[in-house]
Parts: C-alpha cells; structure tokens; sequence
C-alpha cells in the first residue's frame, strides 16, 4: 500500500490509510489529552504531516509512524516537549526493530524458545497464542489476576525475543 | 500464519472491533484475537485506553472514513450546488414581477423553417400566437425562458387630467392612443419602449461562431455548429440585443435585425420593440403580409408608443396588399389626427387619383 502511494499518490490509498488509522490516532490523543475537539484537530494534523512526509521520504510500518508521531504531538500539545525519538528514527522503533529481526523462523524454533521461558509466561503464552483463549478465560483457568496476565505475557514476549536471537545467532556461529 | 507471526503482528485495530470489544458483545475466541492486537501494538493499545478513559466509542461521524470518499463528497456537493441554484432561480423570478411565467418552449432549432401565424386577434399578446421563424443561424436564448405576461400598462396621471382639459385652439386630447402610455426612449436613434422599469434577468445568449464565418477546418455551417456546439458562447442584457438589433436595422441588414428581433421575442414574448422593428424589417424587405401581422400587434398592445407608426406603416404595407384597407386606416389617421395625418391626407389624395 505504501509503495503504491509513493508511486500513485493515490488520494484513495490516503482515504484507506484514514480509515485504518485516524480513530487509533484520535484514542491515543484521547489518552494523552482529554479534550476532543483538540484531538480531532490533532488527527488532521498527522494527517497533514504524513502527506507531506510520505511524499519526501519512505515510511517502512505506518503503526510505528503514526504512534510516534502521535505522541509526540500530544506532548508538544501538552507543552511538555519531551520527545520520544526524533521522527527519522522511527524505523528503529520497537515494533518495527522486533519485526525485523524475527522474519521467517519456524514454529518449532519459537516453540522450543517458548518452553525455554519461565513457567507463569509459558502458561499464559501458550493459552493466549496458541490456544487462542481472552484474558477472562485464563483467569478463570489460572486463577491469576488480568493484570498479571498481562505483564506476563508482556514480560514472555521480550524473553521469546531475547531467546530466539540467541538460538538465532548460535546456529549462524555454527 | 506462522506463530511468530501471530505472536509479533502489529495488525491496527478497527473501529468495529473497538466498540464490539468495548461493548462486550463477542465471543472468546473473538476477544483473543483483539486482545492480541491489543498486547503486540502498543498503538492498538494506547488508542483503547484512550477510548477506555474517556468511556466513548470511536464514531463513524468522526472522520472521513469512507472508501468512496471522493464520490460521496462529489455527490453531496452536486446536491447542494443544484439545491441552491433551485432557491437563487425561486428567489429571482420572486424578484422580478409576479406576472412572470416560466416557459420552457422557445428553443429555436437550427433549419430553416416557418410557422405562420394564426390568430392575432386578442389584445393581449398570447404565447401561441407568436410568430417563430427557425433560423439558420445558431443563435439561441438560453436555456431558462421567463416570458411576461402583458405588462401592467401605467396610465400617469398626467393623461387622465389631459383629458379633461381642452387647449385654446380647440385641438382636443382626448384620444389616448395618441398619447405616449409608457416610457420611451432612444436607442440608435429609434424610438423604443423603455423596460428598464422592469427587471429583466434572463440574459440572451449568442454562440461565438456565429459571430465568424465558417472556419477553415469544417466544410461547411452544419458541420461548424455541431462540432463547436459547446465551445463557448456570449451572453448579452436584453438592452445589449435590442441595440444590435436596431444597429443591424439602421444598417439596413434586415435579415439580420429579423434574427436578433426574434431572439428576443422568443423569451420576452411580447416585447414591442422587437414586434415593432420586426414589423419594419419586413417592411422594407417588402414581406408586407408579415409585416401587417406584427403592426397589427403593435396597434392592439396597450402600450401605445408605437400605435401612431405602426398604423402608419400598416397602411404603407396595405397599400401594396388591399387599397381598400389602406385608404380605410388611412382615414382613421386622419380623424385621430396625429402625427402622420398630415402624410395620410397626401398618401390618400395619391391613392384616390
């Protein structure tokens, strides 16, 4: 999509990319700033950013892009001008830098990566990827607290990641 | 998808899937998967906590959000524009008089053809009984044609006093006829009838090739017109017309004037100056037949500003036609003794030798 809009600047892939994203945009200045009116002002601002940016330079994960820049903007709103990271570095952002280095690794790696976490992680993994369970579901099952369930499967996964890497760079000194 | 997939996707919520979550209204295995969305991005998530907080629902309304974006505001703008075009015609034929009528007639179609006139009878000048002569030319009036109804005739006070008063000489003024019942004023050197009192808004259009000649690219008129049919075109104010017309008159290009008279009349269906001067256009093209037919309807219409010359020209045509009928109005001339009785005594002292 965005490799067609660089080349077309296509004002429909624009609408498309409005349509995905300007109601995240609109919750996450909700969560940072509680006026409305400012929000909505702040979605058309992004969006005004974005296609001034998208025409100069490449944007590899719209998520990232538009996270970052959304923040960003709800702290310069909020006067508090502290920035995250500079928007030429939004590449390296989490999300994308995550994406990148775990392409193409089979289940078995991250299954074995998976039982190599510690117990309360493996557990809530397991019932939340694979077995595809909500939140309630593994309370009920687990009888530990939403919350905890989260931080969990928060703490699993920078751990999976950690893991896979390492297994990743020992078969390649191999 | 590959679990590792399943475990890093960064997929952006939709808003359905936010107000269904929000509403509780799904499944388990449903809520899995948004709240899988939820723990990989932490946009997804910031942007639910930020709904979450403000306990409200991402709206449709909020934002453009259509795919069909373009052809929606496209559509609602066409609406609107025909909307306020629609109030702008109400108010401007509310404007004008309350006489107007709208007619949607008057299209003059691009072969020659004629259409005789029938009955010219009535007093007031009626929508059928207008003379349509189809030209060859592309002149045309546009498309929205107002015609007035016979206007208000506005006697001044001026002429009821008149009537009662009697002049030494014992010239009596009794005759309103002779008496001009409406503003007039001149125009390259003609006398016409002043509208000017009344709002006319409709302007008349005429196609820029016609101004030309043929260009040299199409072979010949027909051709010219269909294919440059659209290109552009000039509108004129009705006095703009009317003054080509008298131009076209005074330079004796009768056919011409006849054209330009005839755009008029074609929207302002009882315009006397067009009646008049089409009247003698064909006059002096010597078509006395038609030319007693439009002073016929100068000498009924109740403006009387061209009764006098009308009657005049009437007679001149007659005399080509009937003598009988031209020594008949000549005499009535004479009696009303106006302007021309003094011609109409010579013209019939002629006659009768």
């Amino acid at each position: 999509m965005l490799l067609e809009l660089k080349k077309s600047n296509n004002r429909k892939i624009i609408a498309e990319i409005y349509r995905r994203y300007s109601h995240l945009i609109f919750g996450v200045c909700l969560k940072f700033n509680n006026n409305k009116s400012n929000c909505k002002d702040l979605v058309s601002k992004i969006f005004e950013k974005f296609i001034v940016f998208i025409s100069n330079k490449e944007i590899n994960s719209l998520n990232s892009w538009f996270y970052i820049v959304t923040r960003n903007e709800c702290f310069a709103e909020n006067k508090n001008k502290i920035k995250f990271s500079d928007l030429t570095e939004y590449n390296l952002s989490y999300e994308n830098k995550e994406k990148n280095t775990l392409n193409n690794i089979s289940d078995n790696t991250v299954n074995e990566a998976i039982s190599k976490l510690k117990p309360e992680q493996q557990i809530c993994i397991r019932l939340f990827y694979l077995e595809n369970k909500s939140y309630n579901q593994i309370s009920q099952e687990t009888e530990y607290d939403i919350k905890k369930i989260k931080s969990y499967i928060q703490n699993g996964k920078r751990n999976l990641k950690i893991i896979i890497e390492k297994q990743i760079e020992k078969t390649k000194s191999n | 998808m590959k679990l590792i997939d399943k475990i890093y996707n960064t997929e952006p919520l939709s808003k359905r899937e936010i107000k269904l979550y929000l509403k509780d209204k799904l499944s388990d295995s449903d809520k899995n998967k948004i709240e899988q969305k939820l723990m990989n991005s932490k946009f997804n998530n910031d942007a639910f906590e930020g709904y979450v907080a403000n306990n409200i629902l991402p709206k449709k309304n909020n934002f453009l959000h259509n795919q069909n974006l373009n052809f929606i505001l496209s559509f609602s703008i066409l609406i609107t524009t025909i909307v306020l075009s629609f109030i702008l015609v109400d108010k401007t034929q509310n404007q004008v008089n309350p006489n107007i009528k709208i007619s949607q007639k008057n299209i003059i179609e691009q072969k020659q053809e004629t259409k005789e006139i029938l009955n010219i009878n009535n007093k007031q000048l009626s929508n059928n009984n207008k003379t349509v002569t189809k030209k060859t030319k592309t002149i045309k009036p546009i498309k929205n044609n107002k015609f007035y109804e016979y206007l208000p005739v506005i006697k001044p006070k001026t002429v009821k006093q008149l009537n009662k008063v009697k002049i030494k000489n014992n010239v009596n003024l009794t005759n309103i006829k002779l008496r001009s019942n409406f503003k007039t004023k001149y125009l390259v050197n003609l006398k016409i009838v002043d509208y000017s009192l009344f709002k006319r808004t409709n302007n008349l259009t005429k196609n820029n090739n016609d101004i030309w000649n043929v260009a040299p690219e199409f072979a010949n008129n027909y051709e010219q017109n269909i294919k440059t049919k659209n290109i552009k075109s000039i509108e004129y104010t009705y006095f703009d017309f009317l003054k080509s017309g008298l131009q076209e008159f005074n330079d004796k290009n009768y056919n011409n004037a006849i054209d330009d008279f005839e755009i008029i009349l074609s929207q302002y269906d009882n315009d006397l100056n067009a009646v008049f001067y089409s009247g003698l256009s064909y006059y002096f093209k010597n078509n006395y037949s038609k030319a007693i037919k439009y002073f016929n309807i100068a000498i009924n219409a109740d403006i009387n500003v061209f009764y006098q010359e009308a009657l005049w020209y009437k007679a001149l045509s007659e005399e080509n036609i009937d003598k009988q009928k031209c020594k008949q109005i000549l005499k009535t001339i004479i009696n009303e003794n106006g302007f021309y009785a003094e011609k109409a005594k010579q013209k019939l002292k002629k006659i009768n030798e």
